[in-house]
C-alpha cells in the first residue's frame, strides 16, 4: 500500500487537472443547453478553433512583433477572446437565427454539420501538421511533498473553478441569469415578459465560445495541437452528463470524477490489473453508464416532474 | 356491484396537501361530477384512481379489488379508462389510430401478425374504433391527422379513445374547457349518451357549472383537497358551504 | 371507405420492387462506372435496413440511440464468426446474428427504462464505444483491430460473387425490412411506440406497459441492425472496428432526421440522400473543384459534405419526408369535411 500511494496521489492531481479541462468543455455544453435546450456537438471543435487562433496570435506577438514572453501570452489571450466573441455572434447568426422556431433536433444536426465544417476548414488552413504550442509557464513544477504539479495544471484547475463559479453566480444570482432560465423554460413567455430572447441566445453562444477558447488555450500546451483536439468534445460529453446536463457545478463535478478515473485507470489500475488496459479508453463510459443506472439524470441533475 | 369506492385517501406533494382524507362512492351507472376551484385536487383524484399518484393513506376499491395494488397500465384491465385535462393525443397518428390506441388491451398480439396478411382481420380490428367514431359524430375524421384539428375534435377523439375498450367507468377531465355554450351543450348530450347508450359510469371533472348541473346524478365539491359537500345537484345548489365558497358571503342573488 | 388502406397500397410496393429490380440495368445503360454505383447502392441498402430499424426506435418510440454502429458491428462480427469459424450456413447465420444483436438490444434497453433523452443518447454512445473495445479485446476470434476477412454469402448452394449479386441479395432484405417496418408501425405495436414517444400518460392509461414496449422497440431495432451487420460483413468481405466508429452512429441518426422522423420511407430516402451525398455528389464536386485548385482530398470532401448538410438543414429543417407530408396534409384538409356536431 505504501508503494502504491505516492503514484496514486500524483495520478489524482493530474486527473483533477485533466478533469478541469473536461469541465471547461462541459461548461460550454451546459451553458448552451441551459438556455436553448440544444446539445452543441461542435463544442470540442470550438475549443480546437480557439486553440489554433490563440497559437496564431502567440506566433504573431512573440515571433513577428518580438514582444516579451508574458505580454505576448496575455495579448494573445485577449485577442483570442475577442475573436471568440465575434465567432459566437457568427454562430448565433448561422445556427440559431434560422432555426430558432424549428425542432431542437434540426438545431442539433446543424451543430453536427458545423463541427464537420470547422474541422475541415481548420485542417485545410493549418494542414495536417501537429503543432507544439508553448506554455507561458514553461516546464515549471510545484512540489508538495512527493506530489508534483505543473504550474500549467494548477492554472487550469484555478481557471476552471473560477469560470464555473462565475457562471454559477451569473445564472443563479443575477437578473441576467434569471432571464436565461426563463428563456430556457419558455421562450415565448419570456419574450412577452420583456426579456430580449434573441440577445439571450446570442450571449449564450458568445459565452460558450469564450469558455471553449479558454479551454483550448489551456489544453493546447498540455497535449499537442492538431485537428483531433475536437474529438475531446466527445470525451467531455460524459462529463457533462455525469454531472447532470444543465447543471453548472455538475460540469466540474462530472469532469473531475471522469478525469481522475481515467488517469488512475491508465496508471495504477493498469499496472496492477492487466485486463484494465483493454478497457482504458472506455472506462469513462462504463462509469457513466453505471452512474446513470443509479441516478438517471446525473449526479447534480434535477429530475423533471411531469404533470398530468 | 361496480361502484367506485374511495376510502380516506390523502395525498401530499412536498408538504402541500393535495387531497385530505377524501372518501366518496361513485355508484354504478351514474354520472358523478367533481367540482372545485383550480388546485382543489380534482385531477389529483383522477391520478390516484389511475395509479399515477400513490396516496399516502387510504384505499380505492373498484369491483371489490383494490386499485392501489395495480400499476397505471393495469388500471384499464379493471375496467377504468380516462381522458386528460391537457390533451394527450398522438399528433402524428390519424384519428382512427388514436382511437385504436385505446383498444390496445383488447387487440391480441397474435392478431397483429394476422393483420399483416389479412385485410379481414384489419377491418375487424378497426371496426370497434369506427363504431366509436360514428357514435361521437366523428365518422368523417378517421383518416385525418390530429395536428391542426380543432380543439373540440381533439377532445372528442380522446373520449373515443377512452371509450373504445368498453370500460365500466370512464373518467373525463374537463371535457368542455375552452368551449362555447353551444359546444358545451353538445358535450353534455354526449356525456349522457355515454351513460344511457353504452351503459358506462361517468366520473366527470368540469368547471362549467351549467353542464355539471344538467348532466350529473351526484356532485362532489372539493375545496383545498377536502370534501366540502356531496349530494344531488339540487342539494349542492342550496348547500350553505358551497354558496359561501363559490358565490361569496353576503352576496344574495 | 375509399382510401382507408391507401398507406398500405400494394400497387406502390409492386412498382417500387420493379424499380429496384431494374435499377442495375438502367445504370448499366447510363454510365460506365456502374460498378461503383452498384457498390454505393449496396452500402445504402445495408444502411437502409439499419436506419429503418433505428427510425422505429428513435423516430417512433422516441428513444434516441447514438450507438447503432455498435449493433451493426455486433451483427457483422457474429455472422462472420458463425459462418467462418463455427461453420454455420450463411442463411442460418443471418437469423442467428440478428437474434444475437437483438439480445444486445434488450441489454441496452434495460438502462433505457430509467434513462431518457440526451442521457440515453450518451448511454447508447458509450455502448458503441464499449462494443468496439470488446471486439478488439476478443482478438482470438476477431483478429482485434487488424480486421477480419469474411467469406462470400452463400444461399442454397448459390454463391454471391459480385456487386450485382449482392445488390439483389441486399435489396431483397431492404424490401422485406420496409414492408415489415410499415406493418409494425400501422399495428398495435406501432401505436404503442408512438404513444410512448408523445404521451407516456396516455399510453399507460390505454394499458400500455411502458417498460415492456420500450424493450420490444430496442429488440426489434437491434434485430434490423444485426441483419444489416450480417449483410455488411459478407458483402463487403472485410470488417474492422474502424468501420463502426461513433461518427457512423451519428450519421445514422442524421439519415433518419434528414428523411424526417416517424416515416419509414423517410428513413430510406434520408439514407439514400446522405450516402449518395457522401459517395457520389461530394466526390464529383471535389473533382470539379480540383480542376482549378490544388486541395487536400479528405478535408475538402468533409467540408463540402458539412456545407451541403448545413444548407439542407437551414432550408429544409423538417427533412425530405416533411416536405412531402406538408403537401399531403394540405391536400387532405383541402375540402373541409362538414363537422357533424359542432356547427
Amino acid at each position: 500500500m505504501n508503494e502504491l500511494f505516492p503514484g496514486l496521489a500524483q495520478e489524482i492531481v493530474s486527473g483533477v487537472a485533466l478533469g478541469c479541462i473536461y469541465a471547461l468543455i462541459a461548461l460550454g455544453f451546459t451553458l448552451i443547453f441551459k438556455a436553448t435546450e440544444v446539445v452543441n456537438f461542435a463544442q470540442g471543435e470550438l475549443m480546437m478553433v480557439g486553440a489554433y487562433v490563440n497559437f496564431f496570435f502567440i506566433t504573431i506577438f512573440l515571433d513577428s512583433l518580438g514582444f516579451g514572453n508574458w505580454p505576448s501570452f496575455i495579448l494573445a489571450l485577449i485577442a483570442s477572446i475577442g475573436f471568440s466573441v465575434l465567432f459566437g455572434v457568427f454562430l448565433d447568426f448561422a445556427i440559431n437565427k434560422p432555426l430558432k422556431d424549428e425542432p431542437v433536433f434540426s438545431m442539433i444536426m446543424a451543430t453536427i454539420s458545423v463541427a464537420i465544417i470547422l474541422r475541415a476548414v481548420v485542417a485545410l488552413i493549418a494542414g495536417p501538421i501537429t503543432l507544439v504550442p508553448p506554455s507561458p509557464f514553461g516546464n515549471s513544477v510545484i512540489r508538495l511533498g512527493s506530489v508534483a504539479i505543473s504550474t500549467l495544471d494548477l492554472f487550469i484547475i484555478l481557471s476552471a473553478v473560477i469560470l464555473v463559479s462565475i457562471f454559477y453566480i451569473i445564472f443563479n444570482k443575477t437578473r441576467w441569469g434569471l432571464a436565461m432560465q426563463a428563456t430556457a423554460e419558455d421562450p415565448m413567455a419570456a419574450g412577452l415578459m420583456g426579456i430580449p430572447v434573441k440577445k439571450v441566445y446570442r450571449n449564450v453562444w458568445i459565452f460558450a465560445t469564450i469558455v471553449a477558447t479558454i479551454g483550448g488555450v489551456l489544453l493546447a500546451p498540455r497535449t499537442l495541437l492538431d485537428t483531433n483536439m475536437g474529438f475531446l468534445g466527445l470525451k467531455a460529453f460524459p462529463a457533462a452528463v455525469l454531472g447532470g446536463f444543465g447543471s453548472i457545478p455538475g460540469a466540474i463535478v462530472g469532469g473531475v470524477i471522469l478525469g481522475v478515473v481515467e488517469t488512475i485507470s491508465m496508471g495504477t489500475l493498469s499496472f496492477h490489473f492487466h485486463w484494465i488496459k483493454e478497457i482504458n479508453d472506455v472506462i469513462v463510459w462504463i462509469v457513466l453508464i453505471l452512474v446513470l443506472m443509479i441516478r438517471p439524470v446525473g449526479i447534480l441533475g434535477k429530475e423533471e416532474v411531469e404533470r398530468v | 356491484m361496480a361502484d367506485l369506492v374511495i376510502q380516506n385517501i390523502s395525498v401530499y406533494f412536498s408538504g402541500v396537501v393535495a387531497l385530505d382524507d377524501v372518501s366518496l362512492t361513485v355508484p354504478s351507472g351514474s354520472i358523478y361530477s367533481l367540482v372545485g376551484a383550480n388546485g382543489s385536487g380534482k385531477t389529483t383524484f383522477f391520478n390516484c384512481v389511475n395509479g399515477f399518484v400513490k396516496p399516502r393513506r387510504g384505499n380505492i376499491f373498484f369491483n371489490d379489488s383494490n386499485l392501489l395494488d395495480r400499476s397505471p397500465h393495469e388500471i384499464i384491465h379493471a375496467g377504468i379508462s380516462r381522458t386528460f385535462q391537457n390533451l394527450e393525443n398522438i399528433p402524428y397518428m390519424t384519428v382512427l389510430e388514436n382511437v385504436l390506441l385505446g383498444n390496445h388491451t383488447r387487440i391480441s398480439a397474435g392478431g397483429t401478425f394476422q393483420r399483416w396478411v389479412s385485410r379481414k382481420q384489419r377491418e375487424k380490428e378497426e371496426s370497434d374504433g369506427l363504431k366509436m367514431l360514428s357514435f361521437l359524430g366523428l365518422a368523417n375524421y378517421e383518416q385525418k391527422y390530429l395536428t391542426g384539428q380543432p380543439y373540440a375534435i381533439q377532445k372528442l377523439v380522446e373520449i373515443a379513445r377512452a371509450l373504445v375498450c368498453r370500460p365500466q367507468l370512464i373518467m373525463i377531465d374537463e371535457p368542455a374547457a375552452g368551449m362555447n355554450d353551444q359546444e358545451s351543450m353538445e358535450m353534455a348530450k354526449i356525456i349522457t349518451e355515454i351513460r344511457d347508450e353504452l351503459g358506462i359510469t361517468v366520473l366527470l371533472v368540469e368547471h362549467d357549472m351549467n353542464l355539471v348541473m344538467s348532466v350529473s346524478d351526484r356532485i362532489c365539491v372539493l375545496d383545498s383537497g377536502r370534501v366540502l359537500a356531496e349530494g344531488t345537484p339540487d342539494e349542492i345548489k342550496t348547500h350553505p358551504e358551497v354558496v359561501k365558497a363559490f358565490i361569496g358571503e353576503g352576496a344574495d342573488a | 371507405m375509399k382510401g382507408r388502406y391507401e398507406d398500405e397500397n400494394l400497387k406502390w410496393i409492386a412498382l417500387l420492387i420493379l424499380l429496384v429490380l431494374l435499377v442495375p440495368f438502367l445504370l448499366q445503360g447510363m454510365t460506365y462506372s456502374y460498378r461503383y454505383y452498384l457498390y454505393v447502392l449496396n452500402i445504402a441498402g445495408i444502411y437502409m435496413i439499419l436506419t429503418v430499424g433505428l427510425d422505429l426506435l428513435s423516430g417512433y418510440t422516441g428513444q434516441v440511440s447514438l450507438g447503432h454502429a455498435g449493433f451493426l458491428a455486433i451483427g457483422a462480427y457474429s455472422s462472420a464468426i458463425l459462418v467462418d469459424q463455427a461453420g454455420i450456413p450463411f442463411g442460418l447465420s443471418l437469423i442467428l446474428a440478428s437474434l444475437i444483436t437483438g439480445v444486445f438490444g434488450l441489454m441496452i434497453g434495460f438502462p433505457a427504462l430509467r434513462i431518457s433523452g440526451m442521457y440515453l443518447g450518451l448511454t447508447t454512445m458509450g455502448f458503441g464505444f464499449i462494443v468496439r473495445r470488446i471486439i478488439i479485446a476478443l482478438r482470438d476470434w476477431t483478429e482485434g483491430s487488424a480486421g477480419l476477412a469474411v467469406s462470400k454469402p452463400q444461399l442454397f448452394g448459390f454463391t454471391f460473387n459480385n456487386d450485382l449479386h449482392n445488390y439483389y441479395l441486399i435489396y431483397t432484405f431492404v424490401i422485406l425490412a420496409v414492408i415489415l417496418a410499415r406493418r409494425i408501425v400501422k399495428s398495435k405495436l406501432g401505436r404503442a411506440f408512438q404513444a410512448i414517444r408523445d404521451s407516456g400518460h396516455a399510453a399507460q392509461a390505454a394499458g400500455i406497459n411502458l417498460s415492456k414496449y420500450k424493450l420490444i422497440s430496442f429488440f426489434i431495432s437491434a434485430i434490423f441492425a444485426g441483419l444489416a451487420g450480417a449483410l455488411f460483413a459478407h458483402t463487403m468481405r472485410f470488417i474492422s472496428t474502424d468501420h463502426f466508429d461513433i461518427l457512423l452512429s451519428i450519421y445514422f441518426i442524421i439519415m433518419v432526421l434528414v428523411g424526417g422522423t416517424s416515416s419509414i420511407y423517410g428513413a430510406v430516402l434520408g439514407t439514400l440522400f446522405i450516402v449518395s451525398l457522401d459517395y457520389l455528389i461530394v466526390p464529383q464536386f471535389k473533382d470539379w473543384l480540383s480542376t482549378f485548385m490544388s486541395l487536400e482530398a479528405g478535408d475538402i470532401q468533409s467540408l463540402i459534405f458539412g456545407l451541403i448538410m448545413f444548407l439542407f438543414i437551414i432550408f429544409q429543417p423538417t427533412g425530405l419526408y416533411g416536405m412531402w407530408i406538408k403537401m399531403r396534409i394540405y391536400w387532405k384538409l383541402f375540402p373541409f369535411n362538414p363537422k357533424k356536431r359542432f356547427t
